[in-house]
């Protein structure tokens, strides 16, 4: 069993080293062969470990030796594997291996396809070191890896110089997260002397002080990562990156390791109350400012995008909450049904020419039957619809919610999301599909393209059953009562955003219109203005300041070190005339002065 | 006079003999490697001299008890020990020099009788402890270098513009020279009307004395001129220049480092008092020497030049140690060590010169003249480096070690305001050794060669394997330093 452990992340590790290394000579079949191989292999290994798992029902740890021991700090990383790593390395894996698979077909023809899968395997990698860690420096080192492969990914075609800043962006935003999450990790080796995972969470019950801050700092770390208020700017331009990375990274695993990261310490968490309750106001805030943006965006991948921010939100008012096993059941239905709906529109953007823009699509319908079906099932999910994945999920979620913090102006703001998530939804799939057909579609029906979204499709339906081992790996906390009529409230809402969604395609045409183009509308279509807001409040005071220092002020004290120093030189050389007159005069003028100073 | 101060006296006098008998032989027979040979194997007497005759730790005076001529102590033997080390390589550098230049070598037997008699200077004053013998020892060095700085004689080709550079060098010093000594002798003549003895130690401890200080301050004038301290400073770079380089060689070590030892003794043997009213003095003067010198070596494009105002400002270093006379025994050592350190750095260096730049035309001294060495001649040029490296005291190398101790010596005497202009010297300093070590790793431009094979360079790369075997391991030289 530990073996197949290590090999779980080793694997696609191997595959990367291979196609970054070898790709050229391997060719486009070669590389796709590599690249979804290792990924599958990967897949098999990890339902072998989940299986071996649920039978023994034991979490265990495999030591990978020691990394290094300095000052008193001593780290031996190793993989550590109970409930919550099993959920995570099978959506990882899982639909980490759809992707791959329909990445295959996806990105046939491509400049740069060993590149590709090169990439995307080591983001495999990386993210299966994450959720692996024992350790919060192995877990750091899975984080910024998969920093790096977000980076190179959403930059994939660096040619196109928005695509680079984008990337650039979501790089930099990120770090911002990841500075914080590094100074908890120096606080918690000053705190506890160690970055075991399991031995701090253990100790966390012993309310050491600053473990306020500790979880504030691992918030603000997980924020960055799962792009959630006020550094959500970044993710929505990452949709420049091809459509399946933004299925893997930007929607499925990536952006959930903030929420894997506050799930896995989350004992550090309940011992620092106000956080937990800034955890679910971020996720609430988030989830309604995000789903509003997605109201009214035209782009389809930005709609996707803001929704993957607002789910994420959802799933951070879950934990804010204390409802830690909604928040990963959610995770792993989210990841269903956005990878399909990311891939869905993968196919319906290549069979019309890579057009992205919703109002140039419209009547696809009758031409692209198979993607209408993805899309209504995977919208269906996102809005919460019955007998979907995502029903089970965010109903576990706000009646959990409820029951464990009542009625806070964050669960309102989470009931209200429902509302407008089932509104965009709809929105979305009638736009798309239905009324006048606009671009005429070239349907594409490649199996490798049809097979993940038939998969995906079943997985957003019955995802719910799917049984998580997650044991008792989370303190079950005592709950209140809900009333009936919150638990109406919370079935009504997708209905009642369904409804409206119809009725404004049907009837409100003027309305639509005029909704369309006002300020309130261009206000959220810009992401509630962040970004303007960044611009003048960070970035433009920043550049100022380097245009200001462009000749590096600092540097002026050593120039003016050396001009003082060649000055004087030349003055002192001035002085070595050859003169002996001159020279009699400076030893006269020495010897009164030596003899002036002796006598002093 | 006792047979123990005749076998105290014995090394100056095989030194003196060695003189005379060279003499008597140029007289008879002009040889140049005769006279070589003689004159070497008469310093190796000297030198088993200094160690067979010389009492081990004790202390034999020659003279009155009271008011010793010469104090013959480890002190002496570690000086005496070192300045005939030295004397032997500058006359290997000589040798060499002479063997590069054919048309100087008429009457070279006089430059090594010079040399030896400079030594003998320099070992009077090793052991000086009265003004009389100090004078002795001051002029017999100084006398004998000014002739030798106007050597070159003879009449070839380009003597007329070589000769007339070193004679006006020549010349320049003995004006000079002459007036640092009335200054000196008019400083002792004050001395000795306050105390009426020439003794180092018997200089009243009165306070306030005017005369005494005005004794003292003309004196140290004196000695500051023939150590080339600022604001005394100004005839180095041109003697340095003019003069040949292997007389450039012994006047930068020999006479530098017989003097700070004389120095030293003078202030340790006067009384507190005095010494402390000598303090400020030499204060200003060190710490105008470590900054002017360092500062007009900045941007010379003359190596002699350079390496002149590289050693004024080792002077102002050297001085911090000496200053700190009276104040412990860390004092002395580290001018022992400084001064070991100091010469064995700047021989390595002017054996370098004399290997690259003699014979090489008038620009032979640019620092444009060392481009692309590394490469030219990788293992002189790599010995150069480390030279280099020791002079501006990096790790590793004798020159670092030596600048520890002054840096202990100095912070051991409460020395602030000197050891932080020592810190300042050095950084400066550090510019213009690079700048050389740069130059020298520069890919060479045209086919310019390097003359000279190994006979010309033994001396450079066993000073530098001293160098670095002393700065890596310094046990055995510190073990040797002595105690005053």
């Amino acid at each position: 069993m530990a073996g197949a452990l290590i090999g779980i992340p080793l694997l696609p590790l191997l595959g990367s080293a291979l196609l970054l290394l070898a790709g050229k000579r391997l060719g486009e079949r070669g590389s796709a062969a590599v690249g979804v191989g290792s990924v599958l292999l990967a897949a098999l290994l990890t339902a072998w470990v989940i299986a071996g798992f649920v039978a023994g029902g034991e979490p265990y740890t495999v030591t990978l030796g020691q990394w290094f021991s300095v000052a008193g700090l001593t780290v031996t990383p190793g993989l550590h594997f109970d409930g919550l790593a099993a959920v995570m390395t099978g959506v990882i894996t899982g639909v980490g291996l759809l992707i791959h698979w329909y990445s295959a077909a996806y990105m046939a023809g491509e400049e740069g396809y060993s590149r590709y899968f090169g990439y995307l395997n080591l983001f495999v990698a990386a993210m299966l070191v994450l959720v692996l860690a024992d350790n919060f420096l192995l877990l750091y080192l899975g984080w910024e890896g998969v920093g790096l492969c977000s980076y190179l990914l959403i930059g994939f075609w660096y040619r196109e110089p928005a695509n680079g800043y984008a990337a650039r962006k979501a790089f930099v935003v990120t770090r911002v997260g990841d500075v914080a999450l590094a100074v908890a990790l120096f606080m918690l080796v000053g705190q506890f002397g160690t970055l075991h995972i399991e031995t701090v969470v253990d100790r966390a019950w012993q309310q050491t002080p600053g473990t306020h801050w500790l979880a504030l700092l691992l918030l603000i770390g997980a924020v960055g990562k799962s792009a959630q208020l006020p550094l959500q700017t970044w993710l929505p331009d990452a949709m420049a990156g091809p459509t399946p990375v933004s299925a893997l990274i930007h929607a499925a695993t990536m952006v959930t390791a903030g929420v894997y990261l506050i799930a896995r310490s989350h004992e550090l968490f309940l011992m620092a109350p106000p956080v937990m309750d800034l955890v679910a106001l971020v996720g609430g805030l988030t989830l309604f400012l995000a789903a509003c943006s997605a109201l009214v965006q035209t782009d389809l991948k930005r709609i996707l995008a803001y929704s993957t921010i607002s789910q994420i939100g959802y799933m951070f008012f879950a934990l804010g909450t204390g409802a830690f096993s909604a928040a990963v059941f959610h995770l792993m239905t989210h990841a269903f049904f956005k990878a399909l709906l990311f891939l869905a529109a993968g196919q319906v953007i290549l069979s019309l020419h890579h057009e992205q823009d919703i109002r140039r699509m419209g009547g696809l319908a009758r031409p692209m039957p198979f993607s209408l079906a993805c899309f209504a099932i995977g919208g269906a999910a996102l809005a919460a619809l019955p007998l979907t994945a995502g029903f089970y999920s965010k109903d576990a979620i706000l009646m959990n919610g409820y029951a464990l913090a009542g009625g806070t102006p964050a669960w309102f703001l989470a009931l209200a999301g429902a509302l407008v998530t089932a509104l965009y939804s709809a929105r979305m799939v009638l736009r798309v599909f239905f009324g006048e057909a606009v671009t005429r579609p070239d349907p594409d029906r490649r199996p490798a393209l049809v097979v993940p979204l038939a998969v995906l499709s079943v997985l957003s339906l019955a995802g719910a059953l799917i049984p998580r081992p997650l044991g008792d790996f989370f303190a079950d906390l005592g709950r209140g009562g809900v009333p009936e009529t919150v638990h109406i409230a919370v079935l009504a809402m997708p209905w009642l955003g369904l409804a409206m969604g119809l009725g404004f395609w049907r009837y409100g045409g003027a309305v639509r219109d005029r909704w369309q183009d006002s300020a309130l509308a261009a206000w959220w279509r810009r992401g509630w203005g962040f970004d303007t807001a960044y611009q003048w409040l960070l970035i433009r005071p920043f550049i100022g300041l380097a245009r200001a220092n462009r000749d590096d002020i600092a540097d002026g004290l050593t120039a003016a070190v050396t001009a003082s120093g060649r000055a004087a030189n030349a003055g002192l050389s001035a002085l070595q005339n050859g003169r002996i007159r001159w020279y009699a005069a400076f030893i006269a003028a020495g010897a009164i002065l030596t003899i002036a100073l002796v006598g002093r | 006079m006792t047979t123990a101060e005749l076998a105290a006296l014995s090394p100056l006098v095989a030194t003196a003999l060695t003189a005379l008998v060279a003499m008597l032989l140029a007289a008879f027979r002009r040889n140049h490697r005769l006279v070589f040979w003689v004159c070497q194997l008469g310093l190796l007497a000297a030198l088993a001299a200094v160690h067979a005759c010389a009492p081990g730790a004790g202390t034999s005076v020659v003279g009155a008890p009271a008011a010793p001529l010469l104090r013959i102590d480890n002190f002496f033997v570690f000086f005496a020990t070192l300045f005939l080390l030295l004397a032997m390589a500058v006359a290997v550098m000589l040798a060499q020099y002479f063997r590069r230049r054919p048309e100087c070598r008429d009457g070279a037997e006089e430059a090594y009788i010079l040399l030896v008699v400079a030594a003998l200077g320099a070992l009077v004053l090793a052991a000086a402890d009265h003004f009389a013998s100090l004078f002795i020892g001051v002029e017999l060095m100084g006398l004998a270098s000014i002739v030798l700085v106007a050597w070159p004689s003879g009449a070839a080709r380009d003597m007329d513009r070589l000769q007339g550079r070193s004679l006006e060098a020549g010349l320049r010093y003995l004006i000079l020279s002459a007036a640092a000594s009335a200054l000196l002798l008019f400083g002792i003549a004050i001395l000795y009307l306050q105390s009426g003895s020439l003794a180092f130690a018997a200089i009243p401890p009165r306070q306030g004395d005017y005369l005494i200080l005005l004794g003292t301050g003309l004196f140290l004038a004196g000695m500051a001129f023939k150590l080339s301290v600022v604001p005394f400073h100004l005839w180095t770079a041109d003697v340095y220049q003019g003069a040949p380089t292997p007389v450039t060689a012994l006047i930068a070590t020999l006479t530098k480092g017989a003097l700070i030892a004389v120095l030293l003794r003078f202030l340790a043997a006067m009384p507190p008092v005095q010494t402390q009213a000598a303090l400020p003095a030499l204060v200003v003067l060190a710490s105008l020497s470590m900054v002017v010198g360092n500062l007009l070596a900045l941007r010379q494009e003359n190596i002699k030049r350079l390496l002149a105002y590289s050693s004024i400002a080792h002077m102002g270093y050297l001085l911090v140690p000496v200053m700190a006379a009276g104040s412990g025994q860390l004092s002395a050592q580290a001018v022992a060590f400084y001064v070991a350190a100091y010469t064995i750095t700047t021989l390595g260096a002017f054996s370098v010169v004399n290997g690259v730049s003699e014979g090489a035309g008038s620009d032979g001294y640019q620092v444009s003249r060392y481009r692309g060495l590394l490469w030219r001649a990788p293992w002189l040029g790599a010995s150069f480096m480390l030279i280099l490296l020791s002079l501006a005291g990096i790790p590793l190398t004798l020159g670092f070690v030596g600048k520890f101790y002054i840096f202990a010596a100095g912070a051991d005497a409460r020395l602030w305001l000197p050891v932080a202009m020592v810190v300042v010297g050095s950084v400066i300093g550090l510019y213009y050794y690079l700048r050389i070590i740069l130059a020298m790793a520069q890919s060479p431009e045209g086919g310019e060669e390097t003359p000279g094979g190994w006979r010309e360079r033994w001396l450079s790369y066993g000073l530098t394997a001293l160098l670095v075997v002393l700065g890596i391991y310094p046990a055995p030289l510190v073990d040797w330093l002595p105690v005053l």
